[in-house]
């Protein structure tokens, strides 16, 4: 389990990640992470809108009301050129810390 | 848990988007897609062989508490809050100068049977007391009903003030009145007492209508904004 902190940081990266394999609404997001994840990045779910509607504010994706196959109108999310240039900056810190820790545990294996 | 009616999960879903949509900060726009979000987790849990009941307190349980969400829609709908907080202390005003004016009245009746004089009445309060009369228990007493409005805003007077804010014009109207007829009652002891007998009068009727307009037009507008903008 992700602490808050975590959660709420890891949450922009994840969504625009997602999105670049195509348009999607917001069950099916939380549904994607949650299986790449193996179940160990689990959302309060009704949280992820309010962050959706700040990244649309911030140009990042858009969206559309759409009507699914199923007949439920849905809103879909859709990764616009913002969204890909902050997707690549979160890209590169997110590695960063990741390579930092990687070598530094690497010199220190685990002795527990 | 014992339910002696059968589970209705339409029902259930309305009074979860009901409660929800007391907040200002959640539009009907989110309520929508939250309750698509509520309907679709419903769904996939009811195919994993959960029954309604079981598969919507989950689903509810996962979107997550209501004042959780509020708070975090409130970020992105800053300025729905802040209307709401406007409208409230307009309401806090509104309240005050009606207890106000109350007091003013009944101290001024009291007095006149007291002393059997007009002139001397208003001087005649110390002003230690006039500022307890007047100041001190308006505010105690405004702050007392307001606070219970908010302890029942899931209640009676919460569903009061929602239908009047959805219609501005009728609010505005009665504030309207409301505030003529408090500017009125200030007024009638004064006359009374002399003080106006100057040839001024249309001076204070132009600042009745004007004070009360004013307010009116102002609470109009809020809560005009309001209803835009949970739209």
């Amino acid at each position: 389990m992700l602490t808050k902190e975590l959660a709420a940081a890891s949450t922009v990266p994840l969504v625009l990640s997602v999105l670049t394999e195509g348009e999607n609404y917001g069950y099916a997001l939380i549904q994607r992470v949650r299986e790449l994840s193996g179940g160990k990045i689990e959302w309060t779910e009704g949280m992820l809108y309010p962050v959706l509607h700040w990244m649309e504010k911030e140009d990042m994706i858009e969206s559309e009301w759409r009507e699914a196959e199923t007949g439920r109108k849905r809103k879909y999310y859709r990764l616009r050129k913002e969204g890909r240039k902050a997707l690549q900056e979160e890209k590169q810190r997110w590695l960063t810390v990741h390579e930092t820790l990687e070598k530094l545990w690497k010199q220190q294996p685990r002795s527990t | 848990m014992e339910t002696t009616t059968p589970f209705d999960l339409n029902c259930a879903i309305q009074h979860w988007r009901d409660g929800l949509a007391q907040s200002p900060a959640i539009r009907a726009e989110n309520l929508d897609e939250l309750e698509t979000h509520l309907r679709d987790s419903v769904a996939t849990l009811q195919s994993r062989e959960l029954s309604a009941e079981e598969a919507f307190l989950i689903a509810t349980k996962r979107v997550g508490r209501g004042a959780v969400l509020v708070k975090e829609f409130g970020k992105v709908n800053p300025v729905n809050v802040w209307v709401e907080r406007c409208l409230w202390g307009l309401v806090a005003l509104q309240l005050w100068s009606i207890f106000q004016t109350f007091f003013w009245a009944v101290s001024f009746i009291a007095q006149i049977k007291i002393n059997r004089g007009l002139i001397d009445s208003f001087s005649s309060l110390s002003a230690f007391m006039s500022v307890v009369i007047f100041t001190v228990f308006p505010i105690a007493l405004s702050a007392l009903v307001l606070w219970r409005l908010f302890q029942s805003s899931r209640n009676r007077f919460g569903n009061i003030l929602e239908r009047l804010s959805n219609k501005p014009l009728v609010i505005a109207i009665i504030v309207f009145v409301v505030n003529a007829g408090l500017h009125l009652v200030n007024y009638v002891p004064m006359y009374f007492a002399g003080r106006s007998s100057t040839g001024v009068e249309w001076i204070y009727y132009t600042r009745f209508f004007a004070d009360s307009f004013l307010y009116a037009g102002i609470i109009f507008l809020l809560a005009r904004k309001r209803l835009l903008r949970k739209a």
